[in-house]
């Protein structure tokens, strides 16, 4: 574990759910040029926020700053003009005036000096690219899950949020859900005695995809910068189905899949309840269901993989909601935690008002995931998900797609981030960018 | 999925092929098509046409990687690769020649890198190449690159740059430093990038040469390079170099980031450097004192013992970050800088200080804490308390304890809140002691904590408290004790204080003793009220009775009607206190007594107003009781449940959706439904599982062992599967199904019901055997066949022919009332219930989506109950004999097993059909908070959903939104383009019946005075899943509290219609609506 990670590590199991220790703390010593002062924040003092990527996803995230007071969206950028401009519209509307700019190249946005946050959530191939850019160029950063596609992109960013001190809040929104982190809480303080084994599923969001085995060349639409939107990955003619979400989520150019897109959010939790939100498992060993019969779509269209972590514990990670119950089930010697979005279930039932004691293990409380990291801006203490956490909760993913791709069992080494002794494996841990892109 | 191919299998056959293939064998895929066959369809190949030999080969070279190095078969591994390399000399297109690179990347090795480092210097294949050399392994990609380096030009040479860094090429330092010069900026940036990424003095020193001269981007590439470099000597223990680099780049004419990122490096590299740095810092203003309170936080990281000497070095302003990322790093060894910074002059030093002290601390800082508390401001104070309340480790609880007995009264009563806030170990023992303390403060904030944490342990010394209770705190005392009995297990709550009730002298002891026993409305304590009723004490008679009559559960109803029949004074009370019990008696005789004496209240008359609630009562008392509604259900049979059977209950649990089922195919079935006690039984109602499909159809019905009816063939209502049966009316305990017989492949039931007399909507005449609830109306010609009504317990539904016009859901048990379908005489149904997608989509519906926290949108799965429930507590149905109702329906919020939060009057008035088949529905919802504000909250997926909602069929095509403002919206996967988020008064969506072709809408009105009119909406059209979605949602933007006991008002109207709406009728509808003014008027 480096430095920074142990850190934070201890930053981890320390911090107390403090919304009353913050509300005291944060205005006593913040500058007032990021926070007004009583409570109430000046318009001019509000945290200027520009968000990259504003398609339905990105305006839902968007939402999440304008909801707050802390903060203000002063500007909007996207390679498709007409969701910019509709963006753009939105954030006008909600402050009533004209006061946000739209961009349709993401590097004057991040260079403009009065914006302080960047939220970003663009295709998944320019997620590490993104931010990156506004990292360096001093900015915190939320980010959209997942965060890369390829190990080594996850590591250059982490290296980047540490070198400039930056704040960064990973789009697991789960974190940030009170249900979630009571659910680890339990596991975490032996509730259900020792954990044995944690069973994840996740949608495959297989059905998005349309399966055609052709797909027509197109003229570009007006008004996007398709170019910019390939980025770093391959050029390849226009098509429809190639840009449109969630169908680019099938193409291994732009994403890992669901595995990754929507796997994460629950593997988030499932490092989080096994206490290894700052490592990783040992062993990865799976299969996939892969396409062959499309011409775009060629990640996995299921999985179904077996992790092992020096812990001991097992975890299995499937698509298969036969299998595994959709969500994230702790498995102890005395008991069960079951949880996931709006519910949780427990054996024994009584562990469901279990209160977690002043002596006990708390986990960091969130008063909103946009709002953690506005939170976390003026204070520059940890987010919920934080670059360390997101790298590692990533990387869980990004293991299982190897292993499933190789089709053999993979060792780990969580310490030295490689797998042992492997160097065929290993090389499947980065990936070239297409010029004028790199890391 | 036919053409997908499971990757594992394929490459377990594969591997084992190619472990066993001599090198010169051809190499089949596991599919059959050899490499050569595989490699010329590859190379076929275009864009967008379909993948299968690409996949092929992909997997082919996969299982190659996947054998590993060493594994056997490597060396046709080798000619794997040397094929694909050769392959790319061969005709074929681009995007072909960037598969083979691909597969490469993953398997090539020094032998095929000649074949790739010509295309270096190809426009379309120059990626590609530098993907397959980044992974292949050795020196030969490098120097590949390297060769290339100068014949490669245009946007393809900053590529090859960023490669040679990627592969750290220490020999390339010199190329790349003359590129730093570069007029090609992004040509330049990646040479700096490339740099960084090498490293090592060389690097570096062209770095530093190059930095006074850059600008802009480059500058900026250049410092990002350098800091690089500074952590990289740090990591090699060089913190003399990184700090002397980093102090450069902290300069102001660095850029900003820059400077940032130098200061915080510094703050690793040299403490003492940048504890000078940041004091600058802090003083130029502006964003780069933020900076500086970043760097005081990794100062903190690596403080330890000299954190003291660290934090009087610091200005105040980062002083407060440093203290904070203290406690935040849980460095308890840093313990006496924090108490140095609680006697900071600064007030938000020391603010962050007492925090931090309730972190690191122990129990050696109770003291100091407790003294601050005594003396300190408001914010200050607010702090220590929290410090108190989170300070940890063994001895902290004592310790506090012991300030506490020492403590004058104004700071014991806030030791007192401190030692209820902390639940440690047992704080229950100190607030009972402080409870009689001679402070009123120390006494009130001691019973409050009591109220917190006490239970069934502190129960009799809580009791005997109350009992002997002079003072002020009556009020707190009996909620305390009141909570405390809740907290114990049901069937001992209530047994404390009724034994000391019965020994109570005093009429206050008495009377606070019986309001607790009301508060626990706990069966066990009736005999309390009961028996106090005989008291000689007026007050405490007085107090009894009214006790009884407002008991929650129906367990006092003999005890209340009685009152009612003889004491005029509670007699108002005790009528509303049986309207609300009578639905929940089961006993018959029971019912027929209440009904006896309300006609003599009503025969006396008198009090109108008396009179007018006994007509309730009688009533509420008259109607048909669903007997199983008490009893429980087994199935000794021996049989196995079957499918997606639930327990044995589910037959009688009141919820259609589950169901009683068993294994296919046996000769007997047998369901038993035990009452409570022996009740007088004459009607049954079966609801099968599906319309002649898994449902009794031969059966003997038994009373207590005995048959009393017969039934063969049972045919089943169409609409609702359900038959009612009436036999020889009977006492009994139990009441069997034999079943011998049934439709399908086993006789599922859904609900039995049991009844004294005719259920809801039977005919009242008994049979042998009757079709379900019908009363069907004279015929109307309106889509061509007659419409009638159909009612079952919670359902009423319109009809045209055989097919519901629209139907209304309000089960009992928590779940959420819904109209499903909405449908149109003959055609289309336009609602949806339950998609795989969203389960808790229910056609046209109402749910919250968070109240105080407590989510009441998602339902979980077998149960369809939300974490927080919707719970009907009464419904009034008027069908009208023109086809209008009107529903009332009485709904409460509450999270399980917890009093409501809020409480919902809703009234539905339908209009009949017009001649084209349209009608309308007003919707009038009044939610009243109860005794706490109400934080409303909606869900958060691009907006803030929740409220009135509906999901559009699934065999539906051809969605369009239609709004006020005149967008449209067609599907375009995931939320509508162009209404979603927008506010716009009302909101249409047009559809077409996927089998009948024909056209319809259904579109929501939104009322001028419904909360933040015009509302947003939060609407989905997507067609691939399919998901068509569409909502008013008030709380989209932000969430609401309602204050305790305040009204919300929403009112909506609904039009369904066949064809596609235009915007000028919903518009000319829309005016007719606002110009009605609000139907329901806010309290």
């Amino acid at each position: 574990m480096s430095r920074a990670e142990s850190t934070l590590a201890r930053r981890a199991f320390l911090r107390r759910a403090g919304a009353l220790a913050a509300a005291a703390a944060c205005p006593a010593f913040v500058p007032s040029e990021v926070l007004g002062r009583g409570g109430a924040v000046a318009p001019s003092e509000r945290i200027a926020v520009g968000a990259i990527g504003v398609g339905g996803r990105g305006q839902g995230v968007m939402a999440g700053f304008l909801a707050s007071s802390d903060a203000r969206v002063v500007a909007v950028c996207d390679v498709k003009r007409p969701e910019r401009e509709m963006a753009r519209d939105a954030v006008d509307r909600h402050y009533g005036g004209k006061g946000c700019a739209a961009h349709g190249d993401f590097r004057e946005l991040v260079e403009r000096p009065d914006i302080d946050l960047v939220s970003i959530a663009s295709n998944d191939h320019w997620h590490v690219l993104h931010a990156l850019a506004a990292v360096r160029a001093g900015k915190d950063v939320y980010v959209e899950k997942p965060l890369g596609l390829s190990v080594e992109e996850l590591k250059a960013l982490r290296a980047a949020v540490h070198r400039h001190g930056r704040s960064f809040q990973f789009g697991t929104q789960q974190r940030s859900e009170a249900n979630f982190r009571h659910a680890c809480e339990l596991v975490l303080n032996g509730r259900i005695g020792r954990l044995r084994a944690i069973r994840v599923s996740a949608p495959s969001g297989a059905a998005e995809r349309t399966g055609s085995a052709t797909y027509e060349p197109a003229p570009v639409p007006d008004g996007f910068d398709y170019d910019s939107w390939l980025g770093p990955a391959p050029w390849a003619p226009y098509t429809p189905k190639r840009v449109v979400n969630p169908h680019w989520f099938h193409i291994s150019d732009y994403s890992l899949g669901y595995v990754a897109g929507w796997g994460i959010h629950h593997v988030d939790i499932a490092q989080w309840g096994n206490g290894t939100e700052l490592t990783g498992p040992v062993e990865v060993e799976g299969s996939g269901v892969f396409p062959e019969d499309d011409g775009l779509c060629d990640n996995a269209l299921s999985w179904d993989v077996d992790l092992k972590y020096s812990n001991g514990v097992a975890m299995s990670f499937t698509s298969d909601g036969g299998k595994n119950p959709h969500g994230i089930r702790f498995e102890g010697d005395d008991g069960w935690v079951y949880v996931r979005r709006g519910f949780t279930d427990a054996h024994p039932k009584a562990l469901l008002g279990s209160v977690i004691g002043p002596d006990e293990v708390r986990l960091p409380a969130s008063r909103g995931h946009q709002q953690d990291l506005l939170d976390s801006a003026r204070t520059r203490r940890p987010t919920v998900c934080p670059i360390d956490v997101a790298v590692r909760s990533d990387t869980v993913c990004h293991l299982s797609d190897i292993a499933m791709r190789l089709g053999r069992k993979l060792h780990w080494d969580p310490e030295a981030e490689a797998f042992v002794g492997d160097p065929d494996a290993n090389r499947m841990l980065s990936r070239a960018m297409r010029g004028p892109w790199s890391l | 999925m036919k053409t997908a191919a499971h990757r594992t299998v394929a490459l377990a056959a594969w591997a084992a092929l190619l472990a066993a293939a001599a090198p010169t064998a051809p190499v089949t895929s596991a599919g059959g098509a050899d490499l050569d066959t595989t490699l010329r369809e590859v190379l076929a190949y275009r864009h967008g046409r379909p993948r299968q030999a690409l996949a092929r080969l992909e997997s082919m070279v996969q299982a190659a990687a996947g054998l590993g190095a060493d594994a056997p078969g490597s060396e046709t591994r080798g000619a794997l690769s040397r094929k694909i390399a050769a392959a790319l000399g061969a005709e074929g297109a681009p995007e072909a020649k960037a598969h083979l690179l691909k597969q490469l990347a993953v398997v090539g090795g020094a032998t095929e890198v000649p074949a790739v480092a010509p295309l270096l210097r190809d426009e379309a294949l120059s990626y590609m190449a530098r993907y397959a050399l980044e992974r292949i392994p050795g020196p030969a990609p490098a120097r590949a690159l390297r060769e290339a380096l100068p014949a490669v030009v245009g946007s393809l040479k900053a590529g090859v740059v960023s490669s040679l860094g990627t592969l750290r090429d220490a020999a390339s330092v010199a190329a790349l430093a003359g590129l730093l010069a570069a007029s090609d900026g992004d040509l330049a940036q990646a040479a700096a990038g490339a740099l960084g990424k090498i490293g090592g003095a060389e690097a570096a020193r062209a770095l530093s040469e190059a930095l006074p001269r850059a600008s802009g981007r480059l500058r900026a590439a250049v410092g990002e390079a350098l800091l690089a470099r500074a952590e990289a000597l740090l990591a090699a223990g060089d913190a003399a170099g990184a700090a002397a680099l980093e102090e450069r780049l902290c300069a102001p004419g660095e850029p900003a980031a820059v400077r940032l990122g130098a200061l915080v490096g510094l703050a690793r590299s040299s403490p003492e450097r940048a504890l000078g740095r940041i004091g600058e810092t802090i003083a130029e203003g502006g964003a780069p004192s933020v900076w500086a309170i970043a760097a005081a936080r990794e100062l903190a990281a690596g403080a330890g013992e000299a954190a003291r000497d660290r934090l009087s070095k610091l200005p105040p302003a980062a002083q407060a970050a440093f203290v904070e990322a203290l406690a935040d790093l849980g460095r308890r060894d840093a313990l006496p800088a924090v108490l140095e910074a609680a006697r900071s002059p600064d007030g938000s030093v020391r603010l962050a200080a007492l925090a931090a002290l309730g972190r690191l601390g122990d129990a050696s800082c109770a003291g100091l804490l407790a003294e601050r508390l005594a003396k300190g401001e408001v914010p200050e104070r607010d702090a220590t308390r929290a410090a108190l309340e989170a300070l940890r480790g063994p001895g902290a609880g004592a310790a506090i304890a012991g300030l506490l007995a020492e403590a004058e009264p104004g700071l014991k009563a806030e030791l007192v809140r401190v030692a209820a806030a902390r639940r440690g170990a047992d704080p229950a023992a100190l607030l009972l002691a402080a409870a009689t303390d001679p402070d009123g403060g120390v006494r009130e904030a001691a019973w409050k904590g009591l109220r917190e944490v006490a239970g069934e342990a502190q129960l009799p010394r809580l009791v005997g408290l109350l009992a002997s209770l002079e003072t002020g705190e009556r009020g707190l005392a009996e909620t305390a004790v009141a909570a405390a009995a809740q907290r114990a297990p049901k069937g001992r709550r209530a047994g404390a204080v009724l034994e000391r009730l019965r020994s109570a002298k005093g009429p206050e002891a008495k009377r606070s003793l019986l309001r607790v026993l009301g508060a626990l409305g706990d069966d066990e304590g009736l005999p309390g009220p009961r028996e106090a009723l005989a008291d000689a004490d007026a007050g405490v008679r007085d107090k009894a009775a009214r006790v009884l009559c407002a008991w929650p559960a129906a367990s006092a109803a003999p005890d209340v009607l009685a009152i009612a029949a003889r004491d005029a004074a509670h007699r108002p009370a005790a009528l509303e206190g049986l309207e609300r019990m009578a639905p929940g008696l089961l006993d018959p005789a029971l019912r027929g007594e209440i009904v006896t004496a309300m006609q003599r209240i009503i025969a006396a008359g008198g009090d109108a107003e008396v009179v007018r609630k006994a007509d309730a009562v009688l009533r509420e008392a008259a109607k048909p009781v669903n007997l199983a509604r008490g009893a429980t259900a087994e199935s000794p049979d021996g049989l196995e449940p079957d499918g997606g059977s639930g327990p044995d209950a589910a037959a009688i649990d009141g919820n259609p959706d589950t169901y009683w089922d068993e294994t296919d195919g046996r000769p007997l079935y047998r369901l038993v439904v035990k009452l409570p006690r022996p009740l007088d039984v004459g009607w049954i109602k079966v609801k099968g599982h599906a319309y002649r499909s898994h449902s009794p159809k031969d059966f003997e019905v038994l009373c207590d062992g005995r048959v009393v009816a017969t039934v063969r063939d049972a045919e089943y209502d169409r609409a609702t599967n359900e038959v009612a049966l009436a036999f020889p009316p009977a006492r009994a305990a139990s009441i069997e199904l034999r079943i011998t017989g049934y439709y399908g492949g086993s006789p599922g039931i859904r609900e039995l019901e049991i009844y004294s007399t005719a259920p809801p909507g039977a005919a009242s005449a008994p049979a042998a055997a009757v079709g379900a609830a019908q009363a069907a109306a004279p015929a109307a010609a309106r889509g061509g066949s007659a419409l009638a009504w159909r009612r079952a317990e919670g359902s009423i539904a319109l009809v045209s022919g055989e097919d519901p016009v629209w139907a209304l859901a309000f089960p009992r048990g928590g779940l959420k009332p819904y109209f499903h379908p909405v449908a149109l005489p003959g055609g289309p149904e336009l609602t949806w219930l339950s998609p795989p997608d969203h389960p808790w989509h229910r056609g046209l519906w109402f749910a919250w989506k968070e109240l105080n926290g407590v989510n009441y949108w998602e339902e979980d799965g077998p149960t369809g109950l939300s974490q927080g429930l919707t719970e009907l507590l009464d419904a009034k149905v008027e069908p009208a004999a023109d086809f209008s109702a009107r529903i009332e329906l009485a709904l409460s919020y509450h999270p399980r097993e917890l009093p409501a939060v809020l409480t919902e009057k809703r009234t539905l008035a339908v209009s009949a059909p017009g001649p084209d088949g349209g009608y309308r529905i007003d919707w009038s919802s009044v939610f009243t908070a109860g005794a706490e504000d109400v934080s409303l909250k909606g869900g958060t997926a691009g907006g803030g959903y929740a409220g009135l909602s509906v999901r559009a069929a699934r065999a539906t095509r051809d969605w369009r939104l239609l709004d006020s403002e005149g967008r449209r919206d067609e599907p375009s996967g995931g939320l509508a383009k162009s209404t979603h988020g927008q506010r716009a008064r009302w909101m249409a969506l047009s559809l077409t019946g996927a089998d009948t072709g024909k056209a319809a809408s259904i579109a929501v009105l939104d009322h001028p005075s419904n909360l933040r009119f015009p509302s947003q909406w939060h609407n989905v059209l997507d067609a691939a899943i399919p998901f068509g979605y569409f909502s008013p949602a008030p709380l989209w933007s932000e969430p609401y509290t309602l204050p305790a006991g305040k009204d919300l008002v929403l009112e909506y109207r609904i039009l369904v219609r066949p064809g596609r709406l235009e915007r000028e009728d919903v518009e000319r509808e829309w005016k007719a609506f606002r110009s009605q003014g609000r139907r329901e008027a806010s309290r």
